[in-house]
């Protein structure tokens, strides 16, 4: 009787270990044989310099399909496996070649078009040895433009594309033809990535296609079984996180992508870029094994640090990242970086409300924003006050313009002037605008985010002091979304993030954004409108930096968004990783180019 | 017994419909639009250079099936049309949606859109100029704002601008025509308001193309080889994660493997630890001991998880302390690892979270099994066990544990759907890539595919869990009986 008193606790017992063995066999693992030469790679990182590199990702990668992938991290990591044309050197911040020999040559056509012409380096070829070619570029431009890939229909980014031109006595060059002149033509036209068409293609099923053809009879051709069958094909699952499937030029290859835990990426035993002269630091790519961790509580993270459990971390809130700085044990073996990221944080003021298009209130408004406050109580210094949409590091930033001080007195003056008075008695200002008295008590929503709500609390608390009553209301991600959509608030807090190449305002800027574009504020004048097309098809540089020079000061004129700050990238690097080039650029930092000494 | 397992089993069906369909009806009444979220996950304006966000937005509802009408039928007022789903823009829908209650005669609203969506079209004809460009964006923006109003007098002045704009550019002069006629469209809307119908009901009938039933039923024939991109859940297919672009299955069998595991073995620790100490303190009534198991459970149980484990990874993972643990994860080990190096990394892994997620269930557990302890040892057939002269050790293990199990049976039903729900907290800070944290990103994703999905498990699991805890009432008290008998007993 004794021994049967426990009978079904020893059941789950052994059904418990059944499961934990269970769970050590596999399954979500997709790394079902390993990459070859990974056994001659291992031996040789025992030797040489190299090394593991862990990094830390706060949100899981749920894929590396270079055409599918979603999130800052995913996109950072598939630039060390597949390779463009070109891309943003992250220590230059400046379009530098990779499997471009140099950048484009462009030329202007008498019939409106643009010539973006590229040649491929001679030295790249695929891990089977054989050359990248135009057909090669041609059959990445071709995925991106069947709209039955699974990526939202990223055909319409490359509508600017109107014809591709091979040539016959130089398998290497290459033309896309631009429908117009306009200023990202020659990032846009060279950053799609490459990929082995025996691998993603390997039926042919894109081969009997032209790019004209599917940019100007796509509705024709859209039901052909071909293109059909290559979407299914190509949104498989296999492309998004088999290492054994996924194919690239770039000096790394995948080796584990474990679902929510981490990517592994092992470099090349043999890589064509060693052989390239001349290298930009797109070229160097010096540790063996670059592991990707994901740890998402930061508290977690910190625990991991202290623990010399990870070598590199970005994006550290700045209450985590100033403790980490003043303790001992991790200046001992990490340093700390804090470039200024390219990205601005603003107060948006919905200029289509009747109170906030009156010039008067946003300037009061932004008269009473003490933005230096913010900088250092909510960031703890860590963070750059800014004048408009052009990040400091664009040499065309606009040094005149001195941002709004923060007065009280002016403001209240500003609001007096305009015949803001407190009416009723309430405390908070009113004025009686077509028949209808109109207080400035407004609601500012956010999504949840310590810095927002912190500056959020700030603001408020001094718009009170000139009878501006300002609600807080935190909003859900998708309903804060659906609300700036709709125009549906008064004051906002948002965020750009921004990529060093020139700046197309016409997406946030332009009046016919508001519509149903980004620009949810209703910003816009006949000279910004202008200014913004001229922008758009200006190829002189200089030129181009007169035209922002004078749309900043619109911006600022206008004050339809108190722009705030640029945070900066708060990231802590182990000491033993020589070289590391950190940068304002997201996602903060080039790991390749590290070199991983002793600690 | 097999009849009314059988019974039990066809209820289920009925059931898990009601929790799909109130799960259904939730989503589709709760703020937030999948496809917004999914672009806004690329809010960076320089994905917007190409004007391409409209039409990404289409092809993302497409692609996730939201153009299709929203269930069987709809029940709204007479003024609304059947066709109002068709329209891919939100606002553009919700603001026609308002305009055509106000208004009540939906052909004649009908006609004033369509004369703004002439308007659009023909605009596009007109040679795009350095000269011209201008004033067509500045009339494809009145028509866009047009498109967002939500009265019939907003439209109206949106008509005047657009008016006022080909009287002053000679250039948009070819696009007189459709402006009157978008003018006569709106000078119909006067007088022919039908507000009546504001009160009365109308059904719209949608048939099987709809968002719900392809959900349940999915578009591929049931026998033989045939286009079709869902089976539907009831034949298992779960559909396409729209976060991930995934089969919603293979999502969660990874995160399913390590709930379930541990949630089974935390489960084991806390009965296995619980059990012995409810009997202690039943049996130890009113002595310290049974003060001293008391107190220290109620202090554990009211210790928040997030801070145990925090404290946890602090001094045993690494931190300040000691490093005996690891601090997140299940293990870098590779799958082309030895099996037994794979096992003892992922159990060293398991140790900290499992803790965590056992140690509060304990002091439920415990006090459970004390109370019903309790109960039996008052009973009549302890008190003989007693008087016979059996050990006292006998009576507790042989007679009084055995019965004062049988209360325990109840948290089995419990136990089912707890083994599959996760732990958002416990998952996020130990970064274990379970269902409590799947299933709470997908919700801030409005990724309903995964919701309703871990929302059925969870409804199956609990339906389940509640039977067998039944049937396990039937083996452990032969006074239980689900058979039905002619003769009652006395």
């Amino acid at each position: 009787m004794k021994s049967s008193t426990y009978p079904h606790f020893r059941f789950i017992f052994v059904v418990a270990f059944a499961a934990l063995l269970a769970s050590c066999g596999g399954g979500e693992a997709t790394s079902e044989t390993p990459p070859e030469g990974t056994e001659k790679i291992a031996e040789a990182a025992a030797k040489e310099i190299g090394g593991e590199l862990k990094v830390h990702l706060v949100a899981q990668v749920e894929s590396l399909n270079p055409q599918i992938h979603t999130g800052a991290d995913a996109g950072h990591i598939i630039k060390l496996v597949y390779q463009a044309l070109i891309d943003i050197d992250f220590e230059t911040l400046e379009i530098s070649p990779i499997l471009a020999e140099k950048r484009a040559t462009l030329e202007e056509q008498p019939d409106g078009t643009l010539h973006i012409t590229y040649r491929i380096r001679d030295e790249a070829t695929w891990a089977n040895g054989d050359p990248i070619t135009a057909d090669d570029a041609e059959f990445a431009l071709k995925i991106s433009m069947n709209a039955h890939i699974d990526n939202g229909n990223h055909r319409n980014y490359y509508e600017f594309i109107s014809d591709f031109i091979k040539y016959e006595d130089d398998p290497k060059k290459l033309t896309i033809v631009s429908n117009q002149k306009y200023l990202l033509a020659e990032a846009a036209a060279g950053d799609f990535y490459f990929v082995p068409r025996d691998t993603y293609d390997p039926k042919g099923l894109l081969s009997e296609f032209t790019i004209k053809q599917m940019q100007e009879n796509w509705d024709e051709i859209a039901d052909d079984p071909r293109l059909i069958e290559f979407g299914e094909w190509f949104n498989q699952k296999r492309f998004q996180t088999d290492p054994a499937s996924m194919k690239g030029s770039g000096p790394y290859e995948v080796s584990e992508f474990v679902t929510g835990q981490r990517v592994v990426l092992q470099r090349k035993a043999e890589w064509w870029g060693d052989n390239v002269k001349n290298k930009s630091h797109f070229f160097e790519a010096w540790p063996q094994i670059i592991n990707y961790q994901v740890v998402k509580d930061y508290a977690t993270a910190e625990v991991a640090l202290k623990g010399q459990k990870l070598d590199l971390m970005k994006s550290i809130p700045p209450d985590v990242f100033l403790r980490l700085r003043e303790s001992e044990q991790m200046k001992k073996h990490y340093d700390f970086h804090t470039p200024s990221m390219i990205n601005y944080s603003y107060i948006g003021l919905n200029t289509r409300d009747v109170r906030l298009s009156d010039k008067a209130v946003r300037h009061a408004l932004a008269h009473v924003t003490n933005v230096s406050q913010m900088i250092d109580v909510v960031l703890n210094g860590l963070g750059e006050q800014l004048i408009g949409p052009v990040h400091p590091t664009n040499r065309y930033y606009n040094k005149d313009i001195e941002p709004y001080a923060y007065d009280i007195e002016r403001a209240k003056t500003l609001l007096a002037e305009a015949g803001w008075a407190d009416s009723d008695g309430d405390g908070i200002l009113d004025k009686t605008i077509d028949g209808t008295l109109q207080e400035l008590d407004f609601n500012y929503i956010f999504n949840p985010n310590p810095v927002r709500e912190a500056c959020g609390q700030l603001f408020a608390a001094e718009a009170r002091k000139i009878g501006i009553k300002i609600n807080l209301e935190v909003q859900e991600f998708p309903v804060y979304v659906g609300n700036l959509k709709s125009h549906n608030f008064d004051l906002f807090f948002g965020k750009w993030v921004q990529t060093p190449l020139p700046r197309d305002h016409k997406q946030i800027y332009h009046t016919e954004s508001y519509a149903d574009g980004h620009n949810f504020v209703g910003f816009g004048t006949e000279e910004s409108d202008a200014l913004i097309d001229e922008i758009r098809g200006e190829l002189d540089e200089d030129k181009r930096g007169k035209l922002n020079l004078r749309f900043q000061e619109i911006c600022h004129e206008e004050s339809a968004y108190i722009f705030l700050f640029s945070e900066s990238n708060n990231i802590i690097a182990a000491k033993k990783l020589d070289h590391l080039i950190v940068s304002e650029f997201r996602v903060g930092y080039w790991e390749p180019s590290a070199v991983i000494g002793q600690n | 017994m097999l009849k009314y397992i059988l019974k039990r089993l066809l209820i289920f069906i009925p059931t898990l419909l009601a929790i799909s369909l109130l799960t259904f009806i939730i989503s589709i009444n709760t703020s937030g639009d999948p496809v917004d979220v999914l672009l806004a996950r690329n809010l960076e304006d320089q994905l917007s250079q190409y004007d391409a966000k409209q039409e990404s937005y289409r092809s993302f509802r497409a692609l996730l099936g939201l153009d299709k009408p929203v269930f069987y039928f709809t029940i709204t007022t007479a003024t609304q049309p059947d066709t109002l789903h068709k329209i891919a823009i939100r606002t553009h829908r919700e603001a026609l949606e308002r305009i055509a209650f106000e208004h009540g005669n939906w052909p004649a609203v009908q006609q004033a859109y369509k004369g703004l969506q002439s308007l659009e079209v023909a605009s596009y004809s007109l040679p795009w100029q350095a000269d011209t460009k201008t004033a067509i964006r500045k009339l494809r923006d009145q028509v866009k704002l047009g498109y967002t109003q939500a009265s019939v007098d907003d439209w109206r002045a949106t008509h005047q601008k657009i008016t006022d704009l080909i009287a002053t550019n000679t250039e948009l002069a070819p696009l007189a025509t459709e402006a009157a006629t978008l003018g006569v469209a709106l000078e119909q809307l006067n007088g022919s308001e039908e507000h009546w119908r504001q009160y009365v009901p109308r059904l719209h009938w949608y048939g099987g193309d709809n968002q719900y039933h392809y959900w349940l039923f999915g578009d591929a024939p049931w026998f033989g080889a045939g286009e079709g991109n869902s089976k539907g859940v009831v034949r298992g297919d779960f559909g396409i994660s729209h976060q991930t672009m995934q089969p919603v299955n293979d999502r969660f069998t990874g995160s399913l493997r390590w709930t379930v595991l541990i949630s089974m073995i935390s489960i084991l620790l806390a009965f296995l630890t619980a059990v012995p100490l409810g009997v202690l303190s039943a049996v130890k009534r009113g002595t310290w001991v049974e003060r001293f198991i008391g107190a220290k459970l109620f202090v554990l149980y009211s210790l928040p998880n997030f801070w145990v484990a925090t404290l946890l990874l602090i001094y045993f993972a690494g931190g300040d302390h000691f490093d005996w643990f690891p601090t997140y994860g299940l293990g870098d080990l590779p799958d082309t690892a030895p099996f037994w190096d794979r096992f003892w990394e992922t159990a060293w892994h398991l140790v900290l979270p499992i803790i965590c997620w056992t140690y509060a269930s304990l002091a439920f557990i415990s006090r459970q099994m004390r109370s019903s302890m309790d109960n039996v040892l008052t009973t009549d057939f302890i008190r003989t066990a007693r008087a016979k002269g059996l050990s006292e050790r006998a009576v507790i293990g042989r007679h009084a544990l055995r019965n004062s199990l049988i209360s325990m049976i109840t948290l089995v039903g419990i136990v089912f759907p707890y083994a599959v729900a996760g732990s958002i907290v416990i998952e996020h800070i130990f970064t274990i890539p379970g269902m409590g944290e799947l299933t709470f990103t997908a919700y801030a994703f409005r990724d309903y595919p995964v919701v309703y999905t871990a929302t059925l498990l969870v409804g199956a699991l609990t339906l389940v869990g509640n039977l067998v805890a039944d049937l396990l009432y039937a083996v452990a008290d032969p006074r239980i009986s689900f058979t039905k008998t002619s003769t009652s007993e006395s």
